[in-house]
């Protein structure tokens, strides 16, 4: 692909060819993490309630 | 056949249901959801509508994977008779990956006793199966269980051993904190409540 090179006065002096990288993009391995599945039932407590149980304990454990 | 999709991924629990063996239960279904799979138990139903041997039927077919724990084998007290519930559901599970359609026949399990060979003694026609021992220990049961899924697992990334234990011991240890929130007795939890509170708690420390 051509790109035109300008001054810094805006004056269009040179065409060049835009280089291609010849550097192989290296790809970083992914780490395959395991998914903890959710719990197939639930119980007398509502989930939602476990939720935030969860959340405050951390939350005030994050504050101390 | 069944109509789980999660077929691959459950693994159904045959052990004791007594207090004695809660802590072990505990460890069991801790690790399996640590290890990325779900535990399946004859508790999580509790519609006394369903004839039990129906339940414990549905729950193996629906479940490609099992622990069968047979350590527990001591007369009860009481009765002075054994419970021949353990080495029964193993059977049914054995039975359903013998004669049963291709997909059932993909099951595999892991058995547990207490000490190697023991099981000779009182159940020696399951000999070439693949039976480990945890010593009555948590850890090794733990390391059991870890190192069987980590083998049928497609995920790369489950931790070891020693770090499970090191996750369910400071889970164990924050429980009662967590249901003073609720608030609920941890001595009052179902087991749907047990596992939701472990499944969510490991999203949170995964």
């Amino acid at each position: 692909m051509l790109k035109k090179k300008v001054t810094q006065t805006g004056k269009k002096y040179q065409t060049t060819k835009s280089k291609k990288s010849t550097a192989k993009t290296k790809k970083t391995p992914e780490k395959q993490m395991r998914t903890i599945q959710d719990a197939p039932k639930r119980g007398i407590i509502p989930p939602s309630k476990i939720q935030q149980a969860i959340d405050s304990f951390y939350n005030e454990k994050k504050k101390k | 056949m069944p109509k789980s999709q999660n077929y691959h991924k459950f693994v159904f629990i045959n052990c004791p249901f007594d207090d004695q063996y809660l802590h072990f239960r505990n460890a069991s279904i801790f690790t399996i959801l640590d290890c990325g799979f779900i535990p399946k138990c004859a508790l999580e139903e509790d519609n006394s509508g369903h004839v039990r041997f129906e339940k414990i039927r549905k729950l193996i077919q629906d479940a490609k994977l099992a622990i069968h724990d047979i350590s527990k084998t001591e007369l009860d007290p009481d009765t002075k008779l054994p419970r021949f519930n353990m080495p029964f559901e193993l059977g049914l599970f054995i039975g359903a990956k013998c004669f049963g359609t291709k997909k059932q026949q993909e099951k595999n399990c892991l058995i547990l006793d207490k000490e190697p060979y023991r099981y000779q003694a009182f159940i020696s026609d399951i000999a070439g199966h693949d039976i480990r021992c945890h010593h009555d220990q948590i850890n090794d049961l733990i390391k059991c269980i870890r190192n069987w899924l980590s083998n049928l697992s497609n995920e790369k990334v489950i931790p070891g051993a020693n770090k499970i234990t090191e996750k369910f011991n400071s889970f164990i240890n924050e429980l009662p904190d967590l249901c003073v929130r609720v608030p609920i007795d941890v001595d009052e939890l179902t087991y749907n409540d047990y596992v939701q509170f472990i499944s969510r708690w490991l999203k949170k420390n995964i």
